[in-house]
């Protein structure tokens, strides 16, 4: 059985402005102990997603789906989420300075997670806290436990939110652009950590980026979102090697690499539509290089082809 | 850390200097003759010209400034025109009836505004948030001598001499049942001394100016408490601290109430300041003997040396609470010293 | 007694206030109640037909009447008719509201372009100077100039004016420091206007709107200090009619004559609310 399955997600806001679909009817299989990327431009309703699968969605918002199931757990008919957040899932987001409690010190933070899920006393509280802070790569324990966040790099304050994460003893971690707000080098040793976490913890990892390139070198499998839907799903290494969904297509040529020095950056012309007044049709007909009629007028659903792939284009 | 702590008590210095420059030439450039005040009724010109010799007033101003420095310095501040008592002595035994009063307030303020502020901003725009948005709107726009009056006939007219209307103490209380003056707080004292006969009676005496003196700084607390909650709420950490499974208990009154606070605290030492002048005009309804009382009395008799000695009584103690709050809120909050 | 209307920072859009504030019913209800009061005050002569007395004319046949048809709020120990007297005690009340916050303004925003235009080590003293202001108790401040002054309503005013001005200092600073940046700030100093030229011409017109619609808000907490003055004895003397001034007197026929005090104690009440609660959905809306 796959670890986690999301079947029809939407989500929607009333806004002053009407009702705003972030998400509309998105599929997801994730299975345990991979890292599963979640891509997409700003504003097509990765971060939502993450959100809905914490039940953290505010109360303007409004979640739907068939079916939301985490290792046979239903969590659309969960009442409890506490049982659910920090002990099933966890999640950590892009910018670590604004997540950590700048009134408390990290050993604060920490041993409070851990007490409120385990219930230990405070020599093995101390002694966990120690351990979960060299797991994240943060050798002087000892000294960090004691610091306040603003005294902290931003790669170690995300190492630090890694450990809050872990520290509830979640099994499954959505990690929200977990790199962006970072140095490039401190981004890729934040991924290898990433990497090395679901190699010796079997934890499964959902890694929600704008960023390609951190997919091709962390994911295993990846969903490629566009505004609110999924376009495109497959291997990692499938999709960059046969990317078949135009908006896919786009992206990679948007994408610097070797051997394209001298050539053109491509660039999508046009921007997301509005989530507000969604035409009908395939939300991405008004940029699409290959539009045909009937992008116009019939939504494509998600299309399973050979290898795990899985398109929703009419072209396939 | 210290660096911080050293100019916050730098300006505090700095502020009850300039409020001894400033009440004491205020108090010298009016137009009214301290030497004729001081000399009593229908003075003669030689007692007047006795009277300025004997307070100095021939002297140059900055000599008689540096004079009234060194007097303070050393613990005299001065006599009373009117009543020629020592001012020191008067304010020892006014003093604490109206401390008691702002602590008791305060108080209130804390027990009240912090928590009922922290839930309305946890659900913003609900009921109870829309509730204490008009009633502590209100709180803040009474005028406290008037609601002083209204709770008087409140409780006084309506409800039957429910609470007694002035002083401290019942006089035959005060007589029959004397307890020795410890603090100086009614309410500590009579618990020294074990007697609940007084203790009773002086709560009895305290709920009416204490629940008027505390409209101004609950609704103030409140309605801080609530804005900073929002703002906290509304911070990524909380959601951060959601999503490690915390219960939402703890990211209330823990998570989010250590950081809300911080803000709510500077309102609640200005309320603490703001009371021990506020409490003037609440202890002239009640016929409370505190600093309030002894300074309109003052005023009435333009008795200068008493106001300026009142005025910088209270100055120092507005200066030690912004002191005191501005380190509770460095130890609360680290980053305040970096700021 | 401001820090109500004060303490939630100040950032300011104008534009976007009039729609959001016409969504807030207490807005619009504040906003009329402000109106009717500033209407009363300029009409007050006409609306009723005992305007001698409510400017101090005594008719001493009627002390202490209670309320009738004839006097709907009763009468004074004087017994002129408490109605012209609150009617006309709205007169005072808003041109001590104004004068204080005018006073306040006056002192206040030159200082506040000065430090935020200039910086350097003018702000730094200016804004010191505004600290320590800041950290004098205000009534009771007010109180000891007010009683050096002498009694009566200019001095009163003068006296809490002189409390208030570094909140505008404050504002007027940060407005000056954002404006300093802008082109057309820049250009007039490239082309050789004189620095106070350009905070006379440039600087002040446009902090002005932030400033006058803060002052605006500061009309409730005003009208409740002079109040509190007059109440001490330290504000308007009478014949002026005057709300504080008359719960003052009023309270020695309290509680058996109610009417004396509670009159005037509303007008004081309901005027200092209406502005407080705009001033809230003010800030509301500015969020």
């Amino acid at each position: 059985m796959s670890l986690l399955e999301v079947r029809d997600l939407s989500i929607s806001f009333s806004t002053s402005h009407g009702l705003f679909r972030a998400v509309n009817g998105v599929n997801l299989t994730i299975e345990r102990g991979e890292i599963f990327g979640l891509v997409g431009e700003t504003g097509c309703g990765k971060t939502v997603t993450g959100l809905a699968l914490m039940g953290l969605i505010s109360s303007t918002g409004r979640v739907t789906a068939s079916r939301l199931s985490l290792d046979g757990l239903n969590l659309l008919s969960t009442r409890n989420w506490q049982n659910v957040r920090g002990r099933r899932i966890s999640m950590i987001f892009q910018d670590p300075a604004a997540c950590l409690n700048p009134t408390f010190t990290i050993g604060q933070q920490l041993s409070h997670v851990i007490r409120y899920h385990f219930h230990l006393d405070s020599a093995a509280t101390h002694h966990r806290a120690v351990e979960l802070l060299n797991d994240v790569g943060l050798s002087d324990a000892a000294h960090t436990l004691r610091t306040y966040p603003h005294q902290l790099s931003g790669g170690m304050q995300q190492r630090v939110m890694i450990a809050l994460a872990l520290a509830s003893g979640a099994e499954l971690l959505i990690a929200d652009e977990p790199t962006t707000a970072l140095d490039v080098t401190i981004q890729s040793q934040i991924l290898r950590l990433l990497k090395s976490l679901r190699d010796k913890h079997t934890l499964t990892i959902i890694l929600i980026t704008h960023d390609l390139g951190v997919v091709a070198h962390t994911c295993d499998r990846v969903a490629v979102l566009y505004a609110g839907s999924v376009a495109e799903t497959s291997s990692t290494v499938d999709l960059f090697r046969n990317p078949k969904h135009p908006y896919t297509q786009g992206l990679l040529g948007a994408m610097p690499r070797h051997g394209t020095r001298g050539k053109p950056l491509l660039a999508i012309e046009g921007s997301l539509p509005s989530g507000i007044n969604p035409s009908v049709g395939c939300p991405f007909a008004a940029r699409c290089p290959l539009v045909m009629k009937i992008c116009r007028t019939d939504n494509p659903t998600l299309t399973p082809t050979e290898n795990a792939h899985a398109i929703a284009c009419h072209l396939y | 850390m210290l660096i911080y702590l050293l100019r916050r008590l730098l300006l505090a210095i700095l502020v009850i200097v300039s409020v001894s420059v400033v009440t004491f030439f205020v108090a010298r450039v009016i137009p009214s003759d301290p030497a004729a005040l001081y000399a009593g009724q229908r003075p003669t010109s030689d007692q007047i010209a006795a009277a300025r010799e004997r307070l100095e007033l021939d002297q140059p101003l900055y000599n008689q400034y540096f004079r009234f420095v060194r007097d303070i310095l050393k613990g005299d501040l001065g006599t009373s025109y009117k009543t020629k008592h020592a001012i020191l002595a008067d304010i020892k035994t006014f003093l604490p009836a109206t401390l008691e009063l702002v602590i008791a307030s305060t108080l209130m303020a804390i027990i009240i505004g912090i928590p009922v502020g922290v839930l309305a901003g946890a659900k913003h725009g609900g009921w109870l948030d829309q509730t204490t948005r008009i009633l502590s709107i209100a709180g803040v726009s009474f005028p406290t001598f008037w609601l002083a009056l209204v709770l008087q006939l409140f409780f006084f007219g309506t409800l039957h001499r429910l609470f007694p209307l002035s002083s401290r103490i019942s006089n035959n209380v005060a007589l029959f049942n004397s307890f020795p003056a410890v603090t100086g707080f009614y309410l500590i004292d009579t618990l020294l001394a074990g007697n609940f006969i007084a203790w009773r009676d002086a709560v009895w005496h305290i709920i009416l100016p204490t629940l008027t003196l505390a409209t101004y700084p609950i609704s103030l607390t409140l309605r801080m408490t609530r804005a900073a909650m929002v703002e906290t709420l509304s911070e990524k950490y909380i959601t951060a601290a959601r999503a490690q499974g915390l219960p939402e208990r703890d990211i209330l009154f823990r998570y989010a109430l250590k950081n809300a606070i911080v803000p709510t605290l500077t309102v609640l030492g200005l309320s603490f300041a703001y009371s021990l002048t506020g409490a003037f005009l609440v202890e002239v309804i009640f016929s409370w003997p505190g600093l309030g009382k002894y300074v309109t009395d003052a005023i009435f008799n333009v008795d200068f040396p008493v106001i300026v000695a009142v005025t910088l009584i209270v100055t120092l103690f507005f200066v030690s609470i912004n002191l005191f709050v501005d380190i509770i809120q460095a130890f609360l909050d680290p980053r305040v010293v970096l700021r | 007694m401001k820090v109500f209307t004060r303490w939630f920072g100040f950032r300011f859009a104008p534009d976007s206030i009039p729609a959001h504030l016409r969504r807030d019913p207490l807005a619009v209800v504040s906003s009329l109640i402000i109106m009717i009061m500033i209407l009363s005050a300029i009409f007050a002569p006409l609306l009723t037909s005992r305007a001698a007395e409510g400017l101090g004319e005594p008719n001493p046949s009627e002390k202490l009447a209670p309320p009738s048809a004839a006097h709907i709020f009763g009468a004074d120990h004087l017994g002129r008719d408490l109605y012209a007297r609150v009617l006309f005690g709205g007169r005072t009340a808003l041109g001590m509201g104004f004068l204080i916050v005018f006073g306040a303004v006056l002192i206040g925003a030159p200082l506040g372009a000065i430090a935020g235009y200039f910086g350097g080590w003018l702000d730094e003293v200016i804004m010191r100077v505004t600290d320590v202001a800041l950290a004098f108790p205000p009534l009771l401040l007010a109180i000891a100039i007010a009683s050096a002054l002498g009694p009566n309503l200019t001095n009163a005013a003068i006296a809490i004016a002189l409390t208030w001005w570094p909140w505008y200092t404050r504002i007027v600073r940060a407005q000056a420091l954002a404006l300093r940046e802008r082109p057309f700030i820049e250009a007039a100093h490239v082309i050789g206007v004189g620095n106070f030229t350009i905070i006379a011409r440039h600087i002040l017109p446009n902090v002005l709107s932030p400033v006058i619609v803060q002052a605006t808000l500061d009309l409730g907490s005003a009208i409740l200090t002079a109040a509190a003055l007059s109440f001490l004895g330290l504000g308007v003397q009478p014949p002026t009619p005057d709300w504080g001034q008359m719960v003052s007197t009023g309270r020695i026929y309290f509680p058996q004559r109610w009417w004396y005090v509670t009159f005037p104690g509303t007008a004081i009440f309901i005027a200092t609310m209406a502005f407080n609660l705009l001033g809230d959905s003010v800030q509301d809306a500015n969020k």
